[in-house]
């Protein structure tokens, strides 16, 4: 990197950058330690029990499995519908964009005004409150993540391949798991990830389709954070920010791997 | 077995594919976006009273100019703090840049909740920005619960929206450009705003739309940082059906939100088109 003054004004500018993107939510891990009912910081103390009650406290461990459960449920009806919207839409792209159009819509809109319209028609059939509803609502917000992962992969895909498997007599749906799944799985399963965080993740759609019988981890967060003071949405927050930052550190520390052998 | 295989590789099945997607995305978010749309007209009565109604209003037309005043704020702020990050990661070593990218994705992982109420911590009375303050003896109000608060947790919360395209779309410029620029004797303010700034532009006009639409709709945010008294309009959208079941006012505002979006829109493409044509004409 050249020395220049520009040069040496961002790096300084990017550290700043970098202390407002991590600083602030690090914050939550302290906060998590507290000895008592409060969000007070500095913590006065430290006790685990705010850790400890995510797994005892019945709201918050119920919602966690509940947001698990409807998560994995998402990532495996997207990821399907999803794959085969994408092959659809890659390999007879004539006339597809009035259907691109339409699948990818979800991911433009509002996040509020989504809510609100399904919302209202959830409530005519019956499916707030439910699980049903909860993995139907949180698909639709994730089959254009699915799409856009999958097509990608797509993009770089031969179809002689096909053509070669069926010269040799495969079956299309053999061809499809034997021929064309394997070379385009990195796509899908980041495809599938997404889904799951996309659902994990949601808020806005959730609070207003939620009830007693279904209350996923975000509605529980949204709640504490809303009516009283509960540490516990500290540990939970510290969790999520641990999780996400050993995930990507993971990925980096491969990453980097990679960059050494190729200089080896 | 020929012949099934044969209806199976044709064109028609294979566009068949998209179906399932199709039926979940149309039936649960199609079909509600236009019943919501109807009842904002009032239907089975077709009337546009709702829309007189809320056009007429001086507290509606006050939290859409907010709406929009802070969502600006945001994808400026965001764009100026941005640009020298995104320049910076094509200027360093791939090993940095890996931390660079780190340092975005971590707090873009991070769950939306988890991080405004990191922002409603450090905003609340006698939390750490009142205390960091005082150190150095500057008494302030608290930021929470004002669109100050807001607009600077919106602006952390946002920031890998435009980190992200902008620099997609830097790490794209050859900087052989700037190397002739300047040997063609042009300074470093000439080649930036005549060379790498037009240059840069696809890469500032997604990551702004990306941030100028999610702001335009952020409801989180706004609702736990932010005060009903200085509300956005989402918050507005969000009441009218949380407490009245009232869809149809819910509809209008949807309605009047997207379309002064599109406005919007509208004009930011048309100074972009103008710009590009300022440009070639000049030359």
């Amino acid at each position: 990197m050249k020395k220049s003054l520009t040069n040496r004004v961002a790096v300084i500018w990017s550290i700043l950058v970098s202390i407002l993107l991590i600083a602030p939510i690090l914050i939550v891990i302290p906060l998590s330690f507290a000895p008592n009912r409060s969000f007070q910081f500095p913590p006065s103390g430290f006790s685990l029990q705010w850790y400890v009650n995510i797994f005892t406290n019945r709201a918050w461990y119920s919602s966690l499995t509940e947001s698990l459960t409807i998560a994995a449920l998402v990532a495996i009806v997207s990821t399907i519908v999803g794959t085969l919207a994408a092959i659809a839409l890659r390999w007879v792209p004539r006339g597809s964009a009035l259907v691109r159009g339409v699948l990818l819509s979800p991911m433009v809109m509002p996040g509020i005004i989504t809510a609100v319209a399904m919302y209202s028609l959830f409530l005519q059939w019956r499916l707030n409150n439910t699980l049903t509803g909860f993995v139907i609502g949180h698909s639709v917000l994730a089959i254009p993540f699915v799409i856009i992962a999958v097509e990608a992969n797509l993009h770089s895909y031969d179809r002689n391949h096909n053509r070669a498997a069926a010269t040799l007599g495969s079956a299309p749906i053999s061809t499809f798991f034997r021929i064309t799944l394997p070379q385009i799985l990195p796509g899908v399963l980041s495809g599938a990830g997404f889904a799951f965080i996309t659902s994990f993740d949601e808020v806005v759609l959730a609070i207003f389709i939620q009830g007693p019988n279904v209350k996923t981890l975000p509605v529980q967060m949204w709640n504490s954070v809303r009516q009283e003071t509960d540490p516990t949405m500290s540990a939970v927050a510290s969790l999520m920010v641990i999780i996400a930052t050993v995930i990507i550190l993971l990925v980096s520390v491969s990453r980097t791997k990679k960059l050494s052998r190729r200089e080896a | 077995m020929n012949v099934i295989s044969r209806v199976f590789r044709s064109k028609g099945v294979i566009r068949l594919l998209s179906i399932p997607a199709l039926i979940i995305v149309v039936i649960f978010f199609v079909l509600p976006c236009i019943v919501l749309i109807m009842d904002s007209f009032g239907w089975p009565e077709w009337t546009l009273e709702g829309y007189v109604k809320d056009l007429v209003d001086p507290t509606i037309a006050t939290v859409m100019l907010r709406t929009f005043g802070i969502s600006v704020g945001v994808t400026v702020v965001a764009l100026i703090i941005s640009f020298p990050y995104a320049y910076l990661m094509t200027q360093v070593t791939a090993r940095t840049r890996i931390i660079m990218i780190a340092i975005v994705l971590i707090p873009f992982w991070t769950s939306l909740l988890a991080r405004t109420f990191a922002w409603m911590v450090i905003f609340q009375a006698n939390g750490p920005l009142q205390n960091i303050l005082g150190f150095f003896g500057i008494q302030t109000e608290p930021l929470l619960g004002t669109s100050t608060g807001v607009l600077i947790s919106m602006v952390q919360v946002l920031l890998p929206f435009m980190i992200l395209p902008l620099y997609s779309s830097l790490s794209g410029i050859d900087p052989n450009y700037l190397r002739a620029s300047s040997a063609l004797g042009a300074n470093g303010v000439q080649t930036f705003f005549k060379v790498y700034a037009p240059l840069a532009l696809g890469g500032v006009a997604a990551g702004t739309l990306l941030v100028f639409i999610l702001s335009l709709g952020f409801y989180i945010t706004p609702r736990i940082i932010g005060s009903p008294q200085q509300a956005m309009i989402g918050q507005i959208i969000a009441m009218r059906v949380d407490r009245f079941l009232d869809f149809g006012g819910a509809g209008v505002l949807s309605m009047l939100l997207v379309i002064a979006f599109l406005i919007v829109m509208a004009l930011f493409g048309c100074i972009l088109l103008a710009t590009r044509l300022f440009r070639t004409s000049w030359k």
